[in-house]
C-alpha cells in the first residue's frame, strides 16, 4: 500500500471488490444474521476486531446492556380453513409473528371472527386494514389472538424489526394481504378457523461495541470518527436474513476507508472507528458511545455510514449538532468525487452523536433489500460501495486537511 | 493538487438542508427511508412510523411511540427505532 496522501491516488486505492467479500463474509450462514447479543453477533465481532488490528489500529470492545431482544425461537405453524379447504401458512411469507405479540408456544385454535364486530370470546379476531391495533384492543375478552394485515417487500416476505412496543396480552399475528383479504372474507362468511401459534420471547443480552484508534487526535487537529453498526435483526428458524445491505455494506466502506486512510492522513488528524453493535433494537451502541465521549470531553467529527447496497438518484445525508462545517468538507468531497448528496432522513446512529452535541452526518445510499431474507449480497451493487467509500475517503481527507479555523461556505458558528 | 474539480456531484440545493430533517437529534423520528422500491408505500404499514403498529397501539402497549414516553426514553438512553 502506498504511502501517498495525494488525494487522487488515496482514492484509486479504493476497491470494491475488497468490500464485497467483507460483505460476503458478514452475510454468511455462520454468521447468522448478527443479532445483537448472538453468537452469530460475537463471531462477526471477532472478525472484525482481527480486520481492524491488521491495519495496525488499537482495538478494544465495550459492552452494554440490552433488554427485552424479541427472538421469535420456532417457526410458528399457522393453519386456517374454510369451506374451501385447509391452508398452512408460510413462515415470513404469508405470515409472521407481530414485534407486540405475547409469547404462545401452543398452538391455539378457534373460529375466525372480524374484531368489533364477533363475540371475541375463543375467536381469532381479523382486524380489518383501516382499524389500528389499539382500537382493535377494545373489546378482545377471551380471545384466541389478533390477525393484522402487514406489507410484505417486493419479493413477497415481511419485515422483521427487533424496535418496537412491549408486548401485549394476546398472540398477535401478522398476514400478507392477500391472505388477509382470504382470511377476512372467510370470518365474515363464518364457518371458519385458525390454529397458530406465537413463540416470540425477549431476551436481556449484551451488546459490544468495537473500537479501534488508529490515530490519536492532536490539540486543534480534526478528531475523526467513522462509524457503522454491524448488527442485524438476526435470521429466524428456518429463514436467513443475512443483513447484506443493512449493514455489511456500511462496514465494508468504514472499512476500507480506514485501510486506505491510515496509512496517509495528514499529521495532527485523528482517526478512529467505533463499529457499533445493537443498531437494530434502538441504536443503544451509538448511545452508549456518545455518552462515554461526553463524559471524556471529547468533540469528534461523526461519520456514519448505513446502507451502501444501491445508489439511485444521490446519496442521502443527515446531519445533527454542529455540523455545519463538516457538511461544507462533505459537499466538497462530492463534487470532487461526483457523488450527488441530497438532505434526506438517515435513521441511525448518527441521530445518536449529533443529539449528544456531537458534529455527526449520516450518509444512506440504498439497500438491496431491508430485514428480510430478501437483504442478499447479489443485491449489494459495487459501484455503489466504491462510490460510497471514494466520498468517505476523500470527506475525511478534506477534513483533516483543512484548517480548523477555516470558514464553512455555509455558516459554521463558532 | 486540485481539490475542487468542477464535476456533477455534491449537494443540490443547500447542504445546511441537511440538518434540518425531522427526527434528527431524536431516536424515534423519520422511518426507514424507502429506496429501490423495497419498502412498501409510506403510510401504507409501519414505513410511515418508526415503531410497530400505530402510535395509538403503541401507547398502549407502554412503548416509545407516545410523547411522553419518547422523551423517557430519550432521557433513559433507550430508543425505538432502527
Amino acid at each position: 500500500m502506498t504511502s501517498s496522501s495525494n488525494l487522487a491516488d488515496l482514492l484509486e486505492q479504493v476497491s470494491a471488490d475488497r468490500m464485497v467479500a467483507t460483505i460476503a463474509i458478514l452475510a454468511s450462514d455462520p454468521l447468522a444474521g448478527r443479532r445483537v447479543g448472538s453468537t452469530g453477533g460475537a463471531a462477526a465481532r471477532a472478525w472484525l476486531l482481527d480486520q481492524l488490528a491488521a491495519v495496525g489500529a488499537d482495538v478494544r470492545t465495550e459492552e452494554f446492556p440490552v433488554r427485552a431482544v424479541p427472538q421469535v425461537y420456532a417457526a410458528p405453524t399457522v393453519t386456517w380453513g374454510g369451506r374451501d379447504g385447509t391452508t398452512e401458512l408460510v413462515f415470513g411469507r404469508q405470515v409472521a409473528i407481530h414485534p407486540a405479540s405475547a409469547d404462545r408456544p401452543d398452538i391455539r385454535r378457534g373460529a375466525l371472527g372480524v374484531v368489533g364486530k364477533d363475540d371475541p370470546a375463543g375467536r381469532w379476531l381479523v382486524v380489518p386494514a383501516d382499524v389500528s391495533l389499539f382500537d382493535a384492543y377494545r373489546d378482545t375478552r377471551g380471545a384466541a389472538g389478533l390477525l393484522v394485515r402487514r406489507p410484505v417487500d417486493a419479493e413477497g416476505w415481511h419485515f422483521t424489526m427487533l424496535a418496537g412496543p412491549d408486548p401485549g396480552p394476546l398472540p398477535v399475528l401478522t398476514l400478507d394481504p392477500d391472505t388477509h383479504h382470504a382470511v377476512l372474507t372467510a370470518a365474515t362468511a363464518r364457518d371458519s378457523w385458525l390454529a397458530g401459534a406465537t413463540p416470540l420471547r425477549r431476551d436481556d443480552v449484551t451488546g459490544a461495541n468495537i473500537h479501534a484508534c488508529l490515530r490519536q487526535p492532536v490539540p486543534a487537529g480534526a478528531d475523526l470518527l467513522l462509524t457503522a453498526h454491524y448488527d442485524g435483526v438476526g435470521d429466524h428458524p428456518g429463514l436467513r436474513l443475512p443483513g447484506a445491505s443493512d449493514n455489511a455494506t456500511g462496514v465494508a466502506v468504514v472499512l476500507e476507508a480506514v485501510r486506505v486512510l491510515a496509512p496517509a492522513l495528514p499529521a495532527g488528524a485523528g482517526l478512529s472507528v467505533a463499529l457499533l453493535d445493537g443498531e437494530e433494537v434502538g441504536a443503544l451502541g451509538s448511545a452508549h458511545h456518545a455518552s462515554q465521549l461526553r463524559a471524556a470531553g471529547a468533540a469528534p467529527l461523526v461519520i456514519n455510514v448505513d446502507g451502501a447496497g444501491r445508489l439511485e438518484g444521490a446519496v442521502a445525508v443527515e446531519a445533527g449538532g454542529p455540523a455545519h462545517r463538516l457538511l461544507a468538507l462533505l459537499d466538497q468531497a462530492g463534487r470532487h468525487t461526483g457523488i450527488p448528496l441530497a438532505a434526506g432522513p438517515v435513521a441511525s446512529d448518527n441521530r445518536r452523536y449529533g443529539g449528544a452535541g456531537f458534529a455527526a452526518v449520516g450518509i444512506g445510499a440504498g439497500m438491496g433489500g431491508y430485514h428480510s431474507p430478501a437483504d442478499t449480497p447479489d443485491k449489494v451493487d459495487p459501484a455503489t460501495l466504491g462510490a460510497i467509500a471514494r466520498l468517505v475517503v476523500a470527506t475525511a481527507h478534506l477534513t483533516a486537511a483543512a484548517p480548523a479555523t477555516l470558514s464553512s461556505p455555509i455558516g459554521d458558528k463558532r | 493538487m486540485s481539490q475542487n474539480t468542477p464535476t456533477a456531484g455534491g449537494f443540490t440545493g443547500d447542504p445546511a438542508a441537511a440538518l434540518q430533517i425531522t427526527g434528527s437529534g431524536a431516536c424515534c423520528g423519520s422511518p426507514a427511508q424507502a429506496v429501490g422500491g423495497i419498502l412498501p408505500p409510506a403510510g401504507a404499514t409501519a414505513s410511515g412510523d418508526p415503531c410497530c403498529g400505530t402510535r395509538r397501539a403503541a401507547r398502549a402497549a407502554d412503548s416509545c411511540c407516545g410523547t411522553e414516553a419518547r422523551a423517557d426514553a430519550i432521557a433513559a438512553g433507550q430508543g425505538c427505532c432502527s
